[in-house]
């Protein structure tokens, strides 16, 4: 096995049941949140996992975390089994979450500092009540913060400072892999881009690997080297970053992207927009082909019985799973958006 | 002709024994068609704002203390209740972000959409409910006569906003006002709803105020575009212009703030350091001082104007700052020069 590897996820599904009623409780549908999902990560990289809400990209986290159960599958991290069993009590230190809400996240009636300094002495990390101490200061000095910052409350910050004591936190544990669920989304454009840059300086600084979870496709574009985009709880397209945003060859990641807004006025209004028509079906009775196939504007009658595998492209950088790979770049143009 | 036109709005509330000035001396124009774009972080003042415009702001806590609103010449704000309620959802409707908490769950999509059209308009039932069906295929909703008879859970997100659209348009409004219209939908859905509000407007020939904090929402549909910080407009200006030529540091560190999808990705972002102001207890000078690159003494003593820049250009800023080089990550390129020296 590649020693660079920190992560496999292999064929994961994770399904929940839809049950209806109280008393006579009768199980009448699946959910398939996520239903198949592979991908590696390592060390020291960023792997993008993006889609719109529902997608199954949250759960994908959970699982990794052993949060949830997967129904099929499995993850290993560093050469071990993760997720659902026992062994993952020893490999949750090594692998952290970082919310989207950090507020919500943080104890409101526990000082930063003591919410710092438990996972040091939980995991026996430093002994001694100074070392524990300094190591605190260390972390507050880390993300931005202060020493000073240690003996107020969470109520006491912004969200922009809350998400720092989140990161904090999760760096007390002296992990190797971050998950980070939306961590951006809940701030002002002004603060994420500061969240964005202090992710960026810690994976220098200390070589993490980040799973980062979003939907803004231009976060996940600035701070990934990887990108997996997922629809109905299967990737659908994934590759190195230059692969995705240059050269995209799933239908739904052409029309993602053809759908940001830019904030150029010049670029945005001459741009051609793929406009996809209706919502993403639900999830409890997915169509029996191409998960896409209902909403996909080149969708031919293959595809509505057909499921498509994810097939290689270029080795190594781009897999798609399309029936109509080979034909979507001339069906549905888009403009190059990148200048320079 | 000018169809609204804002000058010297001030509003405050009362917030535990204190006064915030959430807006302050905030003055806009728009002309007929055309589309104004708000844009500001949270708390930066521009639902309030809005919703002054449509004489919304709950009171008590909150008072409009200084302004005028001249809404086809007449002034809004001292309108009569009964007059300003002839207004709204007739000549001036509202959409809002959350498009579940602005439809009543009780009723069904059907009886919403025809009460505006009975209560505005004095339609019989029977050609109101033609009307409403007639209105959800307008905005794209499918199967539009039976789904007329369904409750607001029965939508999707996507959905519901675009049936708060079709009651919003239902009396070809002289003027929308949309309060982060897609903010809560996911970015293909988005698409949809902006390509509906953009077409109608040519359709009707309506005018909208835009509010959102997404500048690539505003470079994409807005004519003019107003940015807002701290409870006043701090820049404003033609869309084109204002984006090539941001005049205003906070404009600047905004932009630069932004991941692009359409620059490359190898250079770090340029953020605003610190964060926003309170509401309560904000500088003395110049808003932005504290979070300012370029800030000097006179910033953090005495407020600047709120001054012509240009052509048909303003903004709210003691100095000549420009962006020299192409793109807004270009730093230590800013030309300052005192204005007042």
């Amino acid at each position: 096995m590649d020693s660079g590897i920190l992560l496999v996820v292999e064929g994961l599904e994770v399904h929940f049941p839809v049950r209806r009623g109280v008393v006579f409780e009768r199980h009448v549908g699946t959910v398939k949140a996520v239903d198949g999902v592979s991908f590696v990560l390592r060390r020291g990289e960023t792997l993008g996992l993006v889609g719109e809400s529902g997608c199954g990209k949250t759960t994908v986290g959970r699982a990794i975390l052993g949060l949830v159960s997967p129904t099929a599958g499995k993850v290993v991290f560093d050469g071990q089994i993760a997720g659902g069993a026992k062994p993952a009590r020893l490999l949750r230190r090594r692998i952290q979450l970082i919310f989207q809400d950090p507020y919500a996240s943080l104890n409101p009636r526990m000082s930063v500092g003591e919410a710092i300094a438990e996972p040091v002495r939980l995991h026996g990390l430093r002994s001694g009540e100074t070392a524990v101490q300094q190591r605190v200061r260390e972390l507050l000095d880390l993300v931005g913060l202060s020493a000073a910052h240690a003996g107020r409350f969470p109520h006491e910050f912004s969200g922009g400072q809350r998400q720092r004591i989140g990161i904090a936190r999760a760096l007390a544990c002296e992990p190797e892999l971050l998950v980070c669920d939306e961590p951006v989304s809940a701030l002002d454009v002004s603060i994420q881009a500061q969240i964005v840059n202090l992710l960026q300086d810690l994976q220098e600084k200390l070589g993490l690997s980040y799973l980062f979870i979003a939907h803004g496709l231009n976060v996940i574009k600035h701070i990934s080297h990887r990108v997996a985009v997922m629809y109905m709880g299967q990737i659908i397209e994934t590759g190195d970053k230059a692969a995705i945003y240059k050269a995209p060859v799933h239908p739904y990641t052409r029309a993602l992207l053809s759908a940001v807004p830019v904030p150029d006025p010049a670029v945005e209004r001459g741009r051609r927009r793929i406009i996809l028509q209706g919502d993403v079906p639900s999830p409890m009775n997915p169509p029996p082909g191409c998960r896409f196939s209902g909403r996909c504007p080149i969708a031919s009658d293959r595809c509505d019985i057909e499921m498509p595998a994810l097939i290689q492209r270029v080795p190594g950088a781009h897999d798609v799973a399309c029936l109509r790979a080979g034909e979507s770049a001339a069906l549905m143009p888009l403009a190059a958006l990148e200048s320079g | 002709m000018t169809i609204l036109d804002v000058s010297g709005l001030s509003v405050r509330f009362a917030s535990q024994g204190r006064t915030v000035h959430a807006v302050e001396d905030v003055s806009f124009s728009l002309a007929a068609g055309e589309t104004l774009g708000i844009v500001g972080e949270s708390g930066s003042g521009k639902s309030v704002t809005a919703l002054s415009v449509m004489r919304l702001v709950p009171t008590p806590p909150g008072r409009i203390v200084a302004g005028r609103v001249l809404f086809q010449g007449r002034d809004l704000l001292t309108l009569g209740d009964e007059d300003i309620r002839r207004i709204r959802g007739r000549e001036i409707a509202m959409i809002f972000q959350d498009p579940m908490t602005s439809l009543n769950p009780v009723l069904t999509i059907g009886r919403q959409l025809t009460e505006v059209l009975e209560v505005h308009l004095g339609l019989h039932p029977r050609a109101a409910r033609n009307e409403a069906v007639d209105l959800l295929k307008l905005v794209g909703i499918p199967e539009a006569a039976s789904r007329l008879d369904e409750y607001p859970h029965r939508f999707s997100g996507g959905m519901r906003q675009r049936v708060m659209i079709a009651m919003a348009v239902a009396c070809k409004p002289r003027l929308l006002i949309a309060d982060e219209p897609t903010t809560a939908l996911d970015v293909t859905i988005q698409a949809q709803i902006l390509e509906i509000l953009s077409n109608l407007q040519r359709e009707l020939g309506m005018a909208m105020v835009l509010i959102t904090h997404d500048l690539g929402v505003v470079a994409g549909l807005a004519d003019r575009v107003a940015v807002m910080y701290g409870g006043q407009i701090v820049e404003e200006g033609p869309t084109a212009a204002l984006f090539a030529d941001p005049r205003m540091p906070y404009t600047i560190g905004l932009l630069g703030s932004i991941p692009r999808l359409d620059r490359p990705d190898d250079r770090r972002l340029t953020p605003i350091r610190g964060k926003p102001p309170e509401a309560a207890g904000r500088p003395v000078g110049c808003r932005f001082a504290p979070r300012c690159q370029h800030v000097a003494p006179v910033c953090r003593t005495e407020a600047p104007p709120f001054r012509p820049i240009g052509h048909d250009r303003h903004a709210r800023c003691h100095f000549e700052v420009r962006l020299t080089d192409e793109g807004v990550h270009a730093q230590g390129s800013r030309v300052l020069s005192p204005k007042d020296a």
